[in-house]
């Protein structure tokens, strides 16, 4: 038994890339119906041989396509795989990275130097304060991982 | 500073789920948030099983949540030992104590390898702040769908952070897919191998 695959140059490089995990596939792979992408392709390529791929009315064309494409691709949980690495490629733009391992100007041997303020339940009725970590009463020094 | 930590440092009560594929500074991540955020916090494992916590400085081990006074922390390691996955179903203990915890004051940190082997009641009742780690591709394809996304998202920001902060362990880095950050937890000072390893000598 033979299996036939259709592809292109360029759904080949983004595949390739999507296998290294390092670049996300845009939405019209990412969410798209298989029984749909063929088509958009080959329209795609239908108007760039024309020169036309550039045209605001194909440009109109192709984004109604994929937004028809990626809601029907939300609303179907067959595609979750694909949704949750569109959800990674969207992320892009809102994620918000933090290295608290490294020291900050207002503590220069790092964050465990920060001054510690005691705790308590609102309401009172606290734990045995000389139960677990609560008898050590002292601050805990912190290390960077790659110190160990 | 990071909105999660702030956030986290702030609450009274809630859970706090670091999920991720084993060996990945789950429980490492855990231990040091909560040395960051509550220093002055009693910390309990509850577990059934018994082996020695003593290189746990300052916590107590206990065996059933009655024993977990007021306003303290409650670790519990792989969670799925004790509270099997789906078992909320069969007994209601699970989801009774977890309903009054917001009473107590207590904060429930979990370690867990997968949301698929985690009792849903964890996640149902109270404020419940996902800790996400690395998670290998084969496991995150068995994690339950209203997760996948934020471990996937976590996943490819843990690639990132990591690439871009070569001198920090990459087993630091966890996602809160919440506040959309991934933020490098420093280690605490007494965390070994012991810490890493506490079960090794526990027979099932």
């Amino acid at each position: 038994m033979s299996i036939r695959v259709t592809s292109d140059p360029e759904t080949d490089r983004l595949l390739s890339l999507r296998a290294s995990s390092r670049i996300p596939l845009p939405p019209e792979i990412a969410l798209a119906d298989p029984r749909r992408s063929p088509g958009f392709f080959r329209l795609s390529t239908f108007y760039d041989a024309y020169g036309l791929g550039d045209h605001p009315l194909v440009g109109l064309l192709k984004k109604e396509m994929i937004d028809t494409m990626m809601a029907a691709a939300v609303a179907r949980s067959e595609h979750l795989d694909r949704v949750a690495h569109y959800g990674a490629w969207l992320g892009n733009e809102t994620v918000t990275v933090e290295d608290l391992t490294l020291p900050t100007k207002d503590d220069g041997e790092g964050r465990a130097t920060r001054p510690r303020r005691g705790w308590f339940p609102k309401g009172g009725g606290a734990a045995d304060a000389h139960h677990g970590r609560g008898g050590t009463r002292h601050p805990i020094p912190m290390c960077r991982p790659s110190d160990a | 500073m990071s909105k999660a930590i702030d956030y986290i440092r702030e609450m009274e009560h809630g859970l706090i789920i670091a999920v991720g594929s084993g060996k990945q500074g789950k429980s490492c991540s855990l231990h040091s948030l909560i040395a960051m955020c509550w220093p002055d916090r009693p910390v309990y494992m509850l577990d059934p099983l018994v082996y020695d916590i003593t290189a746990f400085p300052g916590y107590r081990r206990v065996s059933g949540t009655k024993e977990i006074p007021v306003g303290a922390v409650t670790v519990i390691e792989d969670v799925n030992r004790i509270f099997h996955s789906r078992g909320s179903s069969r007994n209601s203990d699970i989801q009774g104590w977890l309903s009054i915890i917001s009473h107590k004051s207590n904060v429930v940190c979990v370690t867990t390898q997968n949301m698929a082997d985690t009792d849903i009641a964890f996640v149902r009742s109270q404020d419940a702040v996902v800790m996400n780690k690395y998670m290998h591709e084969e496991d995150l394809m068995f994690e339950r769908p209203e997760f996948k996304v934020g471990q996937a998202m976590a996943n490819r920001w843990i690639d990132i952070a990591s690439s871009r902060n070569p001198g920090t362990d990459r087993r630091a880095w966890c996602f809160f897919p919440r506040f959309n950050e991934c933020v490098a937890i420093p280690k605490v000072a007494w965390w070994t191998y012991r810490n890493s390893h506490m079960l090794r000598d526990v027979v099932i």
